[in-house]
């Protein structure tokens, strides 16, 4: 065999390695929207659906709600969930090949605390950035205006002062720690009822997800998707070596403010309607590299559908772990952290200038 | 002859200016108290309360019901002791920061940075929520104390272990504090999910880090085991100026720096433990206090130490009167007010990456 061949081998693995994954996503997606407190089954939920897309109209009241409980809810959090997985897995990997750091994910660079603000602001003092009537639009709207913030402070005062990737992320923590103790100040002069709505954000859950905004998911997951698959060489240059980018006709910095941008744009639009789930844009792109390595044209499809597989699942056990709904975000905190801490202890000395 | 002179005279007023620092920060501690009772829910005059004072320590008794009654409890039994709590609390975390800033090198170590404060949090919450507890005393004892402390050591060591394996750089070891704050405070999100209304409430109320719980019955403990953790951190202060030239030059000394090292660790870990059982995670107060005490006299820690302490009591101390002040009705806590102030000196930390000091 020909080194050619075994490469278009080694390929044409990987791209199975993905498909297999996205058809299992796909069936926990699926399996997702019968798993609710109200005793569905699985195959009843299949047979609603289909009579949903048939027009069949339900017959009786218990049909009814069982056809709103599955349409109208679990189909739209199954898909949004997946999407935000998705999100959140391209973002993750795009990261921490750009910034040249395993431990880069969009939560811990402060876009969701940025985002938590913006959502503190609006629910109590109802501040929004552009003012429009629809309440739901102005606070997805500022949140995503806020989720930014972080970024721009980051990316400033790398124009500015020549910082290492550590001191990015170590600046995203500051940054969160400023943005959280804003928000939970403001928090003591609100309603009970805001602090509810506050809460359920920052925990992070799906339960928020709805028809309205599945289309705006998938749209952000096109776009940045798209993006990374048309960049993933540019991306490849820039895990490398900014010395190497140079030399190749790229500029390094440029292209990484770029890829920074888009990031924050697609996490910020996955956090407005989520809220902060963390650790999935981290943990997601390190399981992919174990199957299809760090070539970004693999990686990020890889990423992508482990992120969406990950999410689901994790919000699908949430669901039958307790039936008060546990927030999907404590579950992958607690899969997330302990991961983060062995990726942390792998890295070697020298990967970490200060 | 004429320099050797010279040079003492410098060098004893630059210990002076040190011992006039420390001794400033002690007498407003004192002062701020009788402001800290000042300010409250009901309106008392500053002279009336420190008659008050002064009236129940020489031993006057009111009759139950009248008005001097009513207003010596309040004094006496809930402002007083909150006040007391809170510069035991600020004493303790701030000597805690400084130590382990210098123990581990790194200008950004807090028990609230690398996750031992939210440890102690968890081992406190298993012994309110599902009642265990490993010394098997009643949660207000040593039981939950011992909870906390069992649950602040594991970050601790994690600490230990992660800061040899990859070097102690400052960004690698809040980056582990933040992974092990976050997989605590889940696990006491989770516990808070399986309790009933009125326990996840009382933890609640309490984690958030506010002083308004303390009674006379939870200053003694604190008091005592911060007091001796104070005590034996000073005494150990010469051998933690040698351990801050590094480990090489530590040994070359004869010191056991990894014996050191674990020592200091567990006496803070104990001393955390104490203050979190009572008043939940307060953060920053152990990031900030060193650092401006260092500014002002330089990072000797024998100074360092008891400077720590009395500026640690009196910011947390100001930290509740803020929080009362600005709502009487004590909803916020003093933690927030705490972790407002020191966030964004946290990031200026990082962004000016003062090299001076250390």
């Amino acid at each position: 065999m020909t080194q050619k061949q075994e490469y278009y081998r080694k390929n044409r693995l990987k791209i199975v390695g993905i498909l297999i994954l996205l058809v299992v996503t796909a069936i926990i997606g699926i399996y997702s929207i019968s798993v609710t407190q109200y005793h569905i089954s699985f195959g009843k939920a299949i047979d609603i659906i289909i009579n949903h897309i048939n027009n069949v109209e339900p017959t009786n009241y218990t049909e009814w709600i069982e056809d709103k409980i599955v349409c109208e809810k679990l189909a739209p959090r199954g898909i949004g969930g997946i999407a935000v997985g998705a999100i959140l897995g391209v973002c993750g990997a795009i990261m921490q090949s750009t910034i040249r750091n395993p431990l880069a994910d969009p939560y811990t660079t402060g876009i969701s605390s940025g985002a938590l603000l913006g959502v503190t602001l609006f629910t109590i003092f109802g501040i929004t950035v552009i003012p429009v009537n629809d309440t739901d639009l102005g606070l997805i709207i500022t949140a995503f205006v806020f989720a930014l913030i972080p970024c721009f402070i980051i990316l400033g005062l790398s124009i500015f002062k020549t910082i290492t990737s550590n001191t990015m992320i170590l600046i995203g923590i500051a940054v969160m720690y400023v943005f959280n103790a804003i928000s939970t100040l403001f928090r003591y002069t609100a309603t009970d009822e805001d602090v509810a709505t506050i809460y359920s954000w920052a925990v992070g859950s799906l339960g928020m997800v709805d028809w309205s905004s599945v289309p705006i998911l998938l749209v952000a997951f096109v776009i940045i998707f798209i993006f990374g698959m048309g960049y993933s060489r540019t991306i490849n240059i820039l895990s490398a070596d900014d010395r190497l980018c140079k030399s190749l006709g790229i500029n390094p910095s440029k292209a990484r403010i770029l890829c920074l941008i888009l990031v924050a744009v697609a996490t910020a639009t996955a956090v407005c309607f989520v809220g902060t789930i963390g650790f999935v844009g981290l943990v997601a792109p390190h399981i992919a590299r174990m199957f299809v390595g760090s070539d970004n044209k693999y990686l990020i499809p890889a990423s992508a559908v482990v992120g969406g597989c990950i999410l689901i699942a994790a919000d699908t056990y949430a669901r039958v772990a307790t039936f008060t709904g546990l927030p999907v975000g404590v579950i992958t905190s607690l899969i997330g952290g302990p991961i983060f801490l062995i990726i942390l202890l792998r890295q070697r000395k020298s990967a970490w200038g200060s | 002859m004429e320099t050797r002179e010279a040079l003492k005279e410098e060098y004893k007023s630059y210990i002076g200016r040190k011992i006039i620092f420390i001794a400033v920060c002690g007498a407003l501690a004192v002062l701020l108290i009788g402001a800290s009772v000042y300010f409250g829910g009901s309106d008392l005059s500053l002279a009336h309360i420190y008659d008050l004072l002064w009236k129940h320590i020489t031993g006057t008794v009111y009759e139950v019901g009248t008005d001097d009654f009513h207003d010596d409890y309040v004094v006496w039994e809930l402002r007083l002791p909150r006040a007391i709590f809170a510069i035991i609390a600020g004493a303790g975390l701030a000597v805690c920061g400084a130590v382990m800033q210098s123990v581990m090198k790194n200008p950004l170590a807090d028990p609230y940075t690398t996750g031992i404060s939210s440890g102690a949090c968890f081992g406190m919450a298993v012994a309110m929520i599902l009642g265990i507890t490993i010394a098997g005393n009643s949660i207000t004892d040593m039981g939950g104390i011992m909870n906390a402390f069992l649950f602040a050591v594991l970050p601790m060591l994690f600490i230990i272990v992660i800061s040899k394996r990859v070097g102690s750089m400052p960004a690698t070891l809040i980056l582990a504090g933040v992974a092990i704050t976050y997989i605590f405070n889940s696990l006491t999100t989770l516990l808070m999910m399986m309790s009933d209304d009125s326990t996840m409430a009382m933890v609640y109320r309490w984690q958030v880090g506010s002083l308004s719980n303390v009674l006379w019955d939870s200053i003694p403990l604190p008091f005592f085991i911060n007091f001796v953790g104070i005590i034996v951190l000073l005494l150990l202060s010469r051998k933690l100026n040698i351990l801050a030239l590094g480990d090489e030059s530590a040994k070359s000394l004869g010191l056991d720096t990894e014996m050191m090292r674990v020592i200091c660790l567990f006496i803070i870990s104990f001393m955390i433990a104490s203050i979190v059982c009572f008043c939940g995670i307060i953060g920053f107060i152990g990031l900030v206090i060193p650092h401006i005490v260092r500014a002002i006299i330089d990072s000797d820690n024998h100074f360092v130490i008891p400077a720590s302490a009395a500026l640690g009591g009196i910011v947390l101390l100001t930290a509740d009167v803020i929080a009362r002040y600005l709502s009487p009705l004590d909803a916020i806590p003093a933690g927030v007010i705490m972790s407002f102030i020191g966030a964004p000196i946290f990031l200026l930390i990082i962004v000016m990456k003062k090299r001076e000091v250390w």
